[in-house]
């Protein structure tokens, strides 16, 4: 490239920014954006028999291979996101029954190719008696306010045991 | 006819009256004319599937039905109760694993199976209610056929009227179109524990009889004998050994406690496996499939299935 080039080059960018006028000042002024990291508080369940059958699902998990330190926190982390989709109500309201939050449940692990089917002895069973626990039916019933607070804290405590399998 | 009380019921069966019968040539006919005449053969892929697990696929009928055991028979016709309960439990837990509700329709119609018994008489046998729904008829049910017959609501005479004279061509055409494609002898408690944990339900004729207290845990002792056809809808095997959720169809007959997982419909009782071993040595329990045999069916759950076998 001769300087006859690169001066035109030049003289072609000023133009365009002598027309369209941008902001610059982010070019010379430039502030450091503090990262804000929300990190995942898993709390411990309180009720004794949720707690019971959480147990079943650390030692499900813990009795794995090395895997299960990334699938513990995977599955922590959608545990997790499913309580805060079940807490949704009102106009904002996803999950209205029990046989939606099975839907959501099989959909989700599907989508995130959680295909562990066979790697942790009982797990499913194990987390399935957590959600059972928490809720007290598997009938298919409408979510009113009182069993949709438990199904949020049967997912909760399910993210709960997940992260301590994980360990 | 006459309408009975629950406490009728219980009293004329007590007392001999004979609600399912055994008719040799027609549980010979089954036997040899069947692809699948015995559970065990048909069943390989489910054989100890129900294993240390609660099964519960009546549950897949509340669903779709939330009362759908309040039916109390004012005829002789258990036998066809306790095969249109059987039945519609494998139909309902194919459609609710599918999510295909619309198909459900209505629970199934007893009229049709009983009005095929043969006779004028009281009582039928099991075999034959398994050679109507899966051979020479099918299943209709609760709703109005214009032309053919209302079955919306039960109505014991239709199919006690039907038994001397036969039924009529329109109904075995319209329960053929909804033919149950696999029935088969259960012989064991294994057995019928692995149809359960699948979603198939049984029809159980036998002569044992059942005291209308259940225990606290929702258990009902053996008491006199009962010729009689029941539903069975339910393994707990869980515990040291398998129970079984029986369901009769007198209504309200009898009460008591619950087991640990959950109340259990009006007019049922666990059983457990000594006596429901006794039960089926008696030959007269089938269990019903809507395939060819009996595939594995994984029971509606939470959705955790991307983590076991």
């Amino acid at each position: 490239m001769n300087s006859k080039t690169l001066t035109l080059i030049v003289a072609g960018l000023l133009v365009v920014i002598g027309l369209t006028k941008p902001d610059l000042s982010s070019l010379v002024n430039r502030k450091p954006t503090p990262v804000v990291v929300n990190p995942v508080v898993f709390e411990k369940p309180t009720d004794s028999a949720i707690l019971a059958k959480c147990d079943d699902v650390i030692t499900s998990l813990k009795a794995g291979n090395n895997d299960r330190y990334e699938d513990g926190k995977r599955l922590a982390s959608l545990y997790s996101d499913m309580a805060t989709l079940l807490e949704l109500d009102g106009e904002n309201m996803i999950v209205r029954n029990t046989s939606e939050i099975r839907q959501a449940n099989s959909l989700s692990g599907a989508m995130l190719k959680l295909d562990m089917k066979g790697k942790y002895n009982g797990l499913g069973k194990a987390c399935e008696a957590v959600v059972l626990t928490a809720i007290g039916t598997d009938d298919s019933v409408n979510l009113d306010e009182a069993l949709r607070a438990k199904a949020v804290s049967g997912f909760k405590a399910l993210a709960w045991a997940c992260n301590e399998g994980s360990k | 006819m006459p309408r009975y009380s629950p406490e009728e019921l219980y009293n004329n069966y007590r007392e001999g009256f004979s609600g399912c019968i055994w008719e040799q040539h027609i549980f010979d006919y089954l036997m040899e004319e069947s692809k699948y005449p015995l559970f065990g053969a048909a069943s390989k892929k489910i054989s100890e599937s129900g294993k240390g697990k609660l099964s519960t696929p009546y549950k897949s009928v509340l669903k779709f039905d939330k009362n759908p055991y309040n039916e109390r028979q004012t005829t002789g016709d258990c036998v066809s109760h306790g095969t249109r309960n059987a039945c519609d439990i494998s139909r309902a837990v194919e459609i609710d694993i599918n999510h295909e509700s619309e198909d459900w329709l209505a629970k199934g119609a007893t009229e049709a199976i009983y009005g095929y018994r043969g006779h004028g008489g009281q009582g039928m046998s099991c075999a034959r209610a398994a050679q109507f729904v899966t051979k020479n008829g099918g299943i209709v049910v609760r709703k109005n056929y214009p032309g053919v017959a209302d079955f919306s609501k039960y109505n014991g005479n239709l199919g006690a009227g039907w038994g001397a004279r036969g039924l009529p061509d329109k109904v075995i055409d319209l329960a053929d179109d909804h033919q149950i494609r696999t029935t088969s002898l259960v012989r064991t408690v294994e057995e019928a524990r692995d149809a359960l944990a699948n979603g198939y339900g049984l029809a159980v004729c036998s002569s044992y009889g059942f005291s209308n207290k259940r225990d606290s845990k929702g258990f009902a002792r053996t008491s006199g004998s009962w010729a009689h056809c029941m539903a069975w809808i339910a393994c707990d095997d869980t515990g040291d050994e398998p129970a079984f959720l029986v369901q009769n169809s007198w209504g309200k007959w009898n009460d008591g406690g619950h087991p640990a997982w959950g109340p259990i419909p009006d007019g049922s009782f666990l059983i457990k496996a000594d006596v429901a071993a006794g039960m089926l040595k008696q030959n007269g329990s089938y269990a019903f499939s809507n395939f060819d045999g009996f595939p594995v069916q994984k029971l509606p759950n939470y959705g955790f299935d991307y983590l076991d076998n």
